[in-house]
């Protein structure tokens, strides 16, 4: 048994103890330090995170991350996050570099494209010797399908419970809450794309980079270039795409964000099928398409449009 | 030799022309071809019978892009409708229930049919509105 006075001391001691506590809540611990090569994954991980995150995209919104190389300052960035999120797949092909760095400075990798099930993506004419195109045969365009993005959420809320355990509960409340916003997204889209009549359903895009929400919703892709923004398409192939054009009837053709729709413009003009609006294939834009949700309902509000 | 001025203005001319036909011939715009269009096929059609079953009274409704929405009154449990689309390749069908208690976790049970045979059944939750998409699977 505790004499008083021995009591009156321990009662001090948690006092002082829960006066500690409560002034490292009041500041507040530091923020988990995320970095991002991903638009689509910062945007979950601030998400997810709420305020016990701090996210640093290094691929920003409107940059073709196709061609994007790290420069210096962003690989210091890098290693000071704890964690570094990428799409994978071949998407970032400066990655595998990075591997070795990464791992010396402790930043936990997490990988997109390891926790979805990949699909063959088309592949052509470019040389996959040059390091910023090297890409593999799947298509790494994996957050074109929202059932993918919710699989992801889930990756990255696992790596920050592993990474900051104390904030298991926010980090499982935000989670739980964007599952079920990913979910109503999901049945909002279907409800969109039913209105599209099956022979309606050919996506005439830049390049090949919306497989999964062809795969997801039965559209069929006629991409001018390859997987990459870097393939270059061969005349013989834009003559064929332009036959199959007029042949499907497709009423219209759509450019994306991050280049140059004038290819698709010489295709409207033979083949009678009008530009039927800007789509994000690569990344989040700014605006309304800022975010996974408000890009995914762009999208498919200027498809559903374009093609009724 | 010096020749004539104009025989050699010709000679030159032609020369000229020689030269820059292959560049021509690479470069003149072409018209696309034109490709034959498949002679119209007459689109095999089918009815299928939609079979909305809702665990409340509700509104219910079923769509099919370019078709009209067929639609109950309200305050129904059970709605029928049939639309006529192709044998082989069925559009989606969007269902949708308005119920009247909108508090209580609802349900709405989905069957498809053609011919008397059940293609696809399906059951949809929500609370006060259900509404989701239906695919036919193709053979």
């Amino acid at each position: 048994m505790l004499e008083g006075g021995e009591f009156a001391a321990v009662k001090i001691l948690f006092f002082l103890m829960a006066m500690l506590g409560g002034v490292s809540l009041a500041c507040g611990a530091a923020p988990i330090r995320v970095a991002s090569l991903s638009t689509v994954m910062a945007d979950l991980a601030r998400d997810i995170g709420g305020e016990r995150v701090e996210v640093v995209e290094i691929v920003k919104p409107g940059m073709d991350p196709h061609i994007f190389e790290p420069a210096p300052g962003d690989l210091t960035t890098i290693s000071n996050a704890q964690i570094l999120l990428a799409s994978g797949l071949g998407f970032e092909g400066y990655l595998d570099r990075l591997r070795p760095s990464l791992k010396r400075s402790g930043v936990v990798l997490v990988v997109g494209g390891e926790v979805v099930e990949p699909i063959e993506g088309a592949c052509e004419g470019h040389d996959h010797s040059e390091d910023h195109h090297h890409h593999g045969t799947s298509d790494p365009h994996w957050w074109q399908s929202v059932s993918n993005v919710q699989l992801v959420a889930r990756q990255i809320r696992d790596a920050l419970i592993a990474t900051d355990p104390e904030g298991q509960g926010t980090y499982e409340k935000n989670a739980a809450a964007l599952e079920a916003r990913l979910e109503d997204l999901g049945k909002w889209v279907r409800l969109q794309i039913v209105q599209l009549p099956k022979k309606n359903r050919v996506l005439v895009t830049s390049h090949d980079a919306l497989g999964y929400f062809a795969k997801d919703y039965g559209f069929e892709i006629l991409p001018v270039q390859g997987i990459s923004t870097s393939d270059q398409p061969s005349s013989q192939k834009v003559r064929d795409l332009i036959g199959r054009i007029q042949e499907r009837g497709v009423k219209a053709i759509f450019a994306e964000s991050i280049e140059n729709p004038k290819v698709l413009g010489q295709i409207t003009a033979e083949t009678g099928a009008k530009l039927g609006g800007v789509i994000y294939a690569d990344g989040l834009g700014s605006g309304e398409t800022g975010t996974y949700e408000g890009m995914m309902r762009h999208n498919v509000t200027t498809i559903v449009e374009a093609l009724k | 030799m010096r020749g004539s001025p104009i025989l050699r203005l010709v000679l030159v001319a032609g020369a000229l022309i020689l030269l820059a036909l292959p560049v021509w011939q690479l470069t003149r715009q072409t018209p696309a071809p034109i490709l034959a269009k498949p002679a119209a096929v007459a689109e095999d059609l089918a009815d299928y019978r939609v079979i909305l079953k809702s665990s409340g009274t509700a509104r219910l409704q079923a769509m099919v892009a370019n078709q009209t929405t067929a639609s109950s009154a309200s305050g129904v449990e059970n709605f029928e409708a049939v639309f006529s689309m192709s044998a082989n390749e069925p559009e989606d069908i969007a269902v949708f229930a308005d119920f009247v208690d909108r508090t209580r976790p609802s349900a709405l049970r989905v069957m498809v049919e053609k011919g008397g045979e059940v293609l696809v059944e399906k059951t949809f939750w929500g609370t006060g509105v259900v509404e989701d998409v239906l695919t036919i699977p193709t053979k």
